[in-house]
């Protein structure tokens, strides 16, 4: 139990996805500008990489390391989350057709979210179980849709504020992570 | 076709004007060298795969067009992940699984789609290595701000004497606020060129 | 169902080019590896030596042992892989190389996550010179600030803490596989020797 708190607290503060690894920053950036979008995209990420991790790792243990054929790992990972992707995308439309417009191209972006594929990659270096490595792609996520919450609620104050001309949209939207991947490394340690 | 290659350079440049790969460009600028290395590995895939899809783009029917385009681009990936983990042992450390990452690097599906499927093979590659090379160039820029600011070298040379480093331009912070700071430069610089 | 059938086609060839590029680079990759190890260890011994002069051994745990002997086959260093949990960032993992008699050549970090510019100094030559000589008997393994004899990196106790003990316990591995097996002594007199180089 305690490992699983471990892995949990490690991957949404010290070691977050987009703040620590540098995971997932054109959907962070792309569709941070309203809370409420922001929070859908967190939720998709969530769904995908979890599923694709939980899909992924047996996929490296029993067939890509027995069969040494490694070197077809990136090729199947995508495709993997290539699908995913799309059958997430097809069920939205079906299930709530108005967040999958506001979603809008973000959605099929998600593929290539480098967050999914990285994580995916990440779970299987660590001597991580089957479920510890699910868990630790569902906490990651839940650091990346955390991170993007934070971002939003900014990013919807600075609509606001008097930026610099030039520093407008993304150089400010960059800077504000950069504060922000400040604070969070104050998470270090956390863990002894 | 000089233009096809000079596009990518400075005006259309895809992180500094369209703003794609991002996670790359700030993951590996911690020093010129690795900078260097994820932007010629990156051009090899861009070339590759930029050909290849051009080659075939008539006969791939819509429908799978995406995922065809993912396999070829995962396989030049493969291909050059491969060859480094071969003959740069330590390029393959410092760059970790930011080079398999290539693969989701939206500057290589985003020049699949929107130039190499649907143009021939040779303005194809000159589109990729214009792309590739306009990529290097803002690698090369924001890791060596980062190297020389953050650990006081350049390609491992130490450039500033006594003066100790701001350590925090190696790390995240450091990389966003740098990144941040020229962006808004290259926007300073166009909207003067626009006006002026 | 050509839509199928492109998409499959495309795998293939995808798979046969992979596996092609595989095979001419393995034997590439394989060098590679072996090469960057030899060279690590290189590094940490103070003595000259070549690759033939390397033998690899595992101990019934799974551990690995590299022996450096020389030309008559006589032991000179065993360099050995240790790691421990307690580093500021986690993971730490040393290449440590000691002497047969169990003095500290040098070591290099593997891998670690430690603070750059605080934690990481366990890398440096400032930090790592004093362990030279060291053994288990004529040193403290502990920081000045445990009452110990080494010298800490100011800022990161808990990093130079944390490779403190990896060390020591790589020591330990040591001792117990090329001094204390060693002897032909009978037990009892194994547990004498053992209880008195501990105080």
């Amino acid at each position: 139990m305690k490992d699983y708190l471990l892995i949990m607290i490690s991957a949404i503060f010290i070691n977050n996805v987009i703040f620590a690894r540098f995971l997932g920053l054109c959907p962070y950036l792309g569709v941070s500008k309203k809370f409420s979008t922001a929070w859908g995209m967190g939720m998709a990420v969530t769904f995908v990489m979890t599923v694709s991790t939980a899909i992924t790792f047996p996929l490296n243990r029993y067939i890509l390391l027995p069969f040494h054929i490694e070197y077809m790992r990136t090729v199947m990972f995508i495709l993997v989350i290539a699908s995913l992707v799309q059958i997430v995308e097809i069920v939205l439309k079906k299930t709530s057709p108005s967040l999958h417009r506001s979603l809008g191209i973000y959605l099929p972006l998600i593929t290539t979210n480098c967050a999914i594929l990285g994580m995916a990659l990440l779970a299987i270096k660590g001597e991580y179980s089957f479920f510890e490595a699910v868990f630790f792609a569902f906490s990651s996520a839940l650091g990346f849709t955390l991170a993007i919450l934070i971002f939003s609620g900014i990013r919807e104050r600075l609509d606001f504020a008097n930026v610099p001309e030039n520093f407008k949209n993304v150089p400010i939207a960059l800077i504000t992570a950069a504060l922000l991947a400040m604070s969070f490394m104050g998470f270090a340690g956390l863990v002894k | 076709m000089w233009k096809e290659f000079k596009k990518g350079i400075i005006k259309e440049n895809p992180v500094l004007s369209a703003l794609l790969g991002l996670c790359p460009t700030l993951a590996v600028t911690t020093t010129v060298k690795n900078g260097i290395g994820m932007g010629l590995a990156t051009i090899f895939v861009l070339i590759g795969s930029n050909a290849v899809i051009s080659l075939l783009a008539r006969h791939i029917p819509s429908k799978v067009r995406i995922p065809s385009y993912i396999v070829i681009i995962a396989t030049f990936v493969t291909i050059v992940d491969l060859l480094v983990q071969a003959f740069s042992p330590e390029l393959n450390k410092s760059l970790g699984i930011f080079i398999p990452l290539i693969v989701v690097n939206c500057i290589v599906l985003g020049r699949a789609e929107a130039f190499a499927g649907r143009n021939r093979f040779l303005p194809s590659i000159m589109d990729a290595l214009g792309m590739g090379l306009g990529f290097t160039l803002a690698l090369f820029l924001l890791s060596s701000i980062r190297e020389i600011l953050g650990n006081g070298t350049f390609l491992g040379f130490h450039v500033l004497g006594n003066i100790p480093p701001i350590l925090v331009f190696i790390l995240p912070p450091g990389a966003f606020i740098s990144l941040g700071f020229i962006i808004a430069a290259v926007s300073f610089l166009s909207a003067k060129r626009r006006n002026g | 169902m050509k839509s199928v059938f492109v998409l499959t086609l495309i795998g293939f060839f995808s798979a046969l080019l992979l596996y092609g590029t595989n095979k001419i680079a393995e034997k590439s990759i394989e060098k590679a590896v072996a090469k960057a190890k030899i060279q690590a260890l290189k590094k940490i011994f103070p003595f000259k030596f070549e690759s033939e002069n390397i033998s690899k051994v595992q101990d019934k745990k799974g551990r690995t042992f590299f022996e450096i002997k020389d030309k008559k086959g006589k032991l000179k260093g065993i360099a050995l892989e240790v790691s421990g949990e307690k580093g500021y960032g986690g993971k730490i993992e040393v290449l440590m190389a000691v002497s047969p008699k169990g003095k500290v050549f040098d070591y290099c970090i593997l891998s670690h996550n430690e603070t750059p510019g605080l934690g990481s100094k366990i890398e440096e030559k400032s930090f790592r010179k004093q362990f030279k000589g060291k053994d288990l008997k004529n040193y403290k393994w502990k920081v000045k600030q445990d009452k110990g004899d080494v010298d800490a990196i100011t800022g990161a106790t808990i990093s130079s803490r944390a490779i403190t003990d990896i060390l020591e316990n790589g020591l330990k591995i040591i001792k117990f596989r090329y001094i204390e097996e060693g002897k032909k002594c009978g037990k009892n007199l194994k547990k004498e020797s053992s209880k008195r180089t501990r105080s």
